[in-house]
């Protein structure tokens, strides 16, 4: 995907968000909790960096938070690097290699991202008391660090780095640790570090285009517009066209199910045009759905949201069949709309689905299908497994339980002491 | 007669760098994990396991039974019951104890992938007045009835370490300034096990409004 560093400063896709809108979502006595905890740090100025304005989850959730912040009285602002796309290539290239792959990077590479760096120490606002630097591209900001003064530096990492190639993550390592302190989604994605590792999961925002709730009549246009049938069940996954989110074995688990239950299957994801392998999965899902009327193909634009939205609020059954995956926000999403979804115990989706409780966890391709239909087949079930995920997601997984949290970890750098309780 | 002030207390999760694989390296863990670990998963897990129907007490009960498939462990674990302890250190120690013995019995010891390793994580508590005060019980019931359940968690659940074990600040203040011994151990009676916090709190709410 090609980063893009112009744009506005913040985005304008969705209106900024105050913190008083959410008390019809969280009650009045949430909201006054997080202003009280922030009320230690008013006044403070915290400066987010990051590689881009737009699009991916990064952006999606500095657009929300930012605005948050500077709601409850913190001086909260949001840079983006200037730099070429060779730039982009070599962090992608990084990004690659921290997930796994094999890639190879040369000398050169190394340089331009130094270059690249260096060129951009004087976006570090001097006179913020946090800097929040955001994945490897930013790390490296870390040089512009000052010898004394109470500055403090935290790094937000948002990939996961279990199976992180030695070679990049020695290299960025050395930036990490110059940090006071790291946040990771969950543990497992972590790395052994020398500075303390904040656990901080990603959150959706109920009021925006994604999750807020829809007319019914909105809906069913929209569903039905695409040729699915309301009245009989759907089953959804909603991801890229990715062969780590396993599109082709939800077909196959469809079809198990389908000697059983009558049901229709939706693959909703957005088109990469610059993925040449998003093509090809997209091109591989479309001839194994040939032939079958009931499975939907819908290859949408990025920003598709209110589309999702209905698809999502009209499943019956959402299905998450990922590989991998890091945290799974769209399983997030999914459980805040009270749906019942079966996922695969992979990643995140380990940490929101309690098995049984607030959805499922299958392991394979037949116990993806059996979930499935166990719920197709029970109409209470389902009302009671989407009851309990939409109350976890409330408590756990929303953008205010989000700024909290970042509330508490600015508390919790500045503290320093590993000692608790801490009195604010 | 002095007013009850609220406090709330949020916690921040931390990774502690100890994470185990089999049984003898969650014994290790437990010898070696700062104190808030234990906290976490063992009193923390209390504040999340509504959510889980029918799942274990406490985190190293889950994840003995559900990783390990040691049930035998995973029952004498679960049934470890973090308010009764009045330290953090007492709390690890039985904890050690029932891990060692159950180690001295088996023959063979299962090992987990890295996904599905047991992860010591660790609470940092923030502790902070909420502003709101009780001055009787009409206005206890009140603000008890409103209050989120970090609150509930604070004043009734976790407060057994800081007041002594049985004990919490509810009974203490009913006890000490209003002079009502009677409902103060009729809430030291209600079980945090019982139910979820929501009904927790309105079954404190509904005793202290019939003594108001």
């Amino acid at each position: 995907m090609r980063e893009d560093a112009s744009g506005p400063r913040l985005s304008t896709e969705h209106e900024m968000p105050r913190l008083s809108a959410y008390e019809s979502v969280v009650g009045a006595e949430e909201v006054e909790q997080i202003r009280r905890l922030a009320a230690g740090l008013r006044g403070m100025r915290i400066q987010h960096l990051s590689s881009t304005y737009r699009g991916g989850g990064v952006a999606e959730l500095l657009a929300r938070l930012v605005p948050l912040m500077q709601d409850v009285g913190l001086h909260a602002s949001w840079d983006v690097i200037r730099a070429e796309p060779g730039f982009f290539q070599v962090t992608k290239d990084f990004h690659n290699a921290l997930h796994g792959a094999y890639v190879e990077i040369l000398p050169e590479d190394y340089s331009t991202y130094l270059e690249t760096t260096r060129n951009n120490l004087a976006l570090v606002d001097r006179e913020a008391d946090f800097v929040v630097t955001h994945d490897p591209q930013t790390v490296g900001l870390v040089e512009a660090r000052q010898p004394i003064g109470r500055q403090y530096w935290l790094w937000r990492c948002h990939i996961d780095l279990v199976e992180a190639d030695p070679r990049v993550w020695g290299f960025l390592r050395s930036y990490v640790e110059r940090h006071d302190a790291s946040i990771f989604h969950l543990a497992e994605s972590g790395k052994d570090l020398l500075i303390p590792q904040i656990l901080l999961t990603p959150a959706i925002d109920p009021l925006d285009e994604k999750n807020r709730e829809l007319p019914e009549e909105e809906i069913r246009q929209v569903v039905t517009g695409f040729g699915i049938d309301m009245d009989r069940p759907i089953l959804l996954q909603v991801s890229r066209f990715d062969r780590l989110k396993d599109p082709l074995g939800v077909i196959a688990a469809y079809r198990m199910v389908r000697k059983w239950n009558d049901c229709q299957l939706v693959l909703a994801g957005g088109t990469a045009t610059d993925d040449p392998e998003g093509e090809e999965v997209l091109a591989e899902v479309r001839q194994a759905a040939e032939g079958d009327p009931d499975i939907h193909v819908l290859a949408l634009p990025p920003d598709s949201h209110r589309i999702i939205n209905a698809l999502q609020r009209a499943a019956t059954v959402v299905v998450q069949k990922s590989i991998r995956e890091g945290f799974g926000l769209v399983v997030t999403e999914a459980m805040w709309k009270g749906k019942p979804v079966v996922g695969s115990a992979v990643g995140g989706i380990r940490r929101q689905i309690f098995s049984g409780s607030s959805g499922y966890l299958a392991h394979t391709t037949a116990g993806t299908a059996f979930r499935i239909r166990e719920i197709l087949a029970n109409e209470g079930l389902a009302e009671r497994l989407g009851r309990t995920a939409r109350a976890y997601v409330h408590a756990n997984f929303l953008i205010t339980r989000y700024l909290k949290s970042w509330l508490l970890a600015m508390h919790s750098v500045r503290s320093g002491a590993r000692i608790s309780p801490t009195r604010i | 007669m002095r007013p009850f002030l609220f406090e709330t207390s949020l916690s921040l999760t931390r990774y502690t760098g100890f994470a185990a694989n089999n049984l003898r390296a969650l014994l290790k863990g437990l010898q070696r994990v700062p104190g808030g670990s234990i906290y976490h998963h063992l009193y923390h897990a209390l504040f999340q396991r509504h959510f889980a129907a029918g799942a274990f007490a406490n985190d190293f009960a889950v994840w003995c039974w559900r990783e390990l498939h040691e049930e035998v462990l995973g029952e004498r674990l679960t049934v470890i019951d973090p308010l009764e302890f009045p330290t953090i250190r007492a709390a690890r120690n039985r904890l050690i104890e029932e891990v060692d013995r159950h180690l001295g019995s088996v023959e063979f010891i299962q090992h987990v992938p890295h996904q599905r390793q047991f992860f010591f994580l660790e609470s940092q508590s923030f502790v902070f007045p909420t502003g709101k005060v009780a001055r009787d019980l009409n206005e206890l019931a009140w603000e008890i009835r409103r209050a989120p359940h970090e609150v509930i968690f604070h004043h009734f659940v976790v407060s057994t370490l800081r007041v002594g074990p049985g004990e919490n600040d509810f009974s203490r203040w009913i006890d000490e300034e209003c002079k009502k011994p009677e409902l103060a151990q009729k809430l030291r009676e209600l079980s945090p096990y019982a139910a979820d916090l929501e009904t927790l709190k309105h079954r404190i709410a509904d005793l202290v409004m019939l003594h108001a």
